[in-house]
């Protein structure tokens, strides 16, 4: 039963991750799993079929831009994903958003946990 | 399952447009390919990847309500379409294959006078029976036909003695068009001594006997 909600939880919260790592600089899918798992100490551990999807959106809302890489050898090319100006602006309010339901969130749990 | 055979499968579920389909199975196979490359097994390799229904519904889940419409509506039109076309290929065929019926005075393929010389000609070989000049001047497929035996039992349908023919009664002609060919149908009555017997010849562009009906 936990596993449904905290499937749920973070599927509600991946944009905003996704859009912050982001904001550091251009970033391809893998790159992208690989840092929610390490940062988050293995509570995002996603599959590539989760991520891209979301990714696929985002761009499609003009969030992030992607460009391929070239191939470079044995190097396979890349999709690096770019966060645009609106996706910034968007990660704020995201992020305010986010801020707002955990402070209130966290009063209510506070109290009973 | 072979990793060609993995992504076919995603993108068969998968509810966008082919364009965006090609860029969505572009990006899953660089992302397969680096792994493999990586020394990753495929098994281990599609696990990291996500089950074929886990990837189609999340991709469907990311794809916009508009993006989805343009693909049912493409997917309606790519059942309709052929459809349509056997439609009209069908009701082409049907207008060639029609006769259609037009004008002999507007027509560019026949004279009037012409066609009357002809009919009449015709009748008169019937009734001196020259069925070997008759069919000298009729298309291959009518000669068969045009030969004593065959005429007389038709003659005998009507009535066994016509008598000599005493006048020619009126005729119609038309121009029918069927399958891009061009005929003229002459229908004449003849007055014989006994019977008035109708008679209908076809006549092909080159004014050869290509029909005869007689009643």
């Amino acid at each position: 039963m936990s596993e449904k909600y905290e499937r749920q939880f973070k599927k509600g919260i991946l944009d905003m991750l996704v859009l912050e790592l982001l904001k550091e600089g251009a970033k391809y899918g893998y790159q992208i799993i690989q840092e929610l798992k390490e940062k988050s100490e293995d509570i995002f551990l996603l599959k590539d079929g989760t991520l891209y999807p979301i990714l696929y959106r985002l761009e499609n809302e003009k969030l992030v831009t992607s460009k391929w890489s070239e191939a470079d050898g044995k190097q396979v090319p890349r999709k690096y994903y770019e966060i645009t100006n609106d996706g910034k602006q968007v990660l704020g309010e995201i992020t305010e958003s986010w801020k707002k339901i955990t402070s209130g969130v966290n009063k209510i749990m506070e109290g009973n946990v | 399952m072979t990793e060609k055979q993995y992504l076919n499968k995603i993108m068969k579920k998968i509810k966008c447009s082919e364009n965006q389909k090609i860029e969505i199975k572009k990006q899953l196979q660089a992302e397969m390919e680096c792994h493999l490359r990586n020394g990753k097994s495929l098994e281990s390799t599609l696990q990291q990847m996500g089950t074929i229904e886990e990837i189609a519904e999340s991709y469907n889940e990311n794809i916009s309500e508009k993006e989805k419409k343009v693909y049912t509506r493409n997917k309606i039109l790519k059942i309709i379409a052929p459809i349509g076309v056997v439609l009209i290929i069908v009701m082409i065929a049907l207008n060639l294959m029609l006769p259609k019926t037009l004008d002999i005075e507007k027509s560019v393929y026949f004279e009037k006078s012409k066609i009357e010389e002809s009919a009449k000609t015709c009748i008169e070989l019937l009734n001196q029976e020259e069925y070997t000049k008759l069919q000298e001047g009729a298309i291959d497929t009518l000669k068969p036909t045009l030969t004593k035996e065959v005429m007389d039992q038709a003659k005998s349908q009507i009535q066994d003695d016509w008598g000599k023919q005493v006048s020619y009664g009126t005729i119609y002609m038309a121009e029918i068009k069927q399958l891009n060919m061009h005929y003229a149908v002459c229908e004449i009555t003849v007055v014989y001594e006994n019977v008035s017997v109708t008679y209908r010849l076809t006549f092909n562009d080159t004014m050869q006997l290509a029909g005869l009906y007689v009643r």
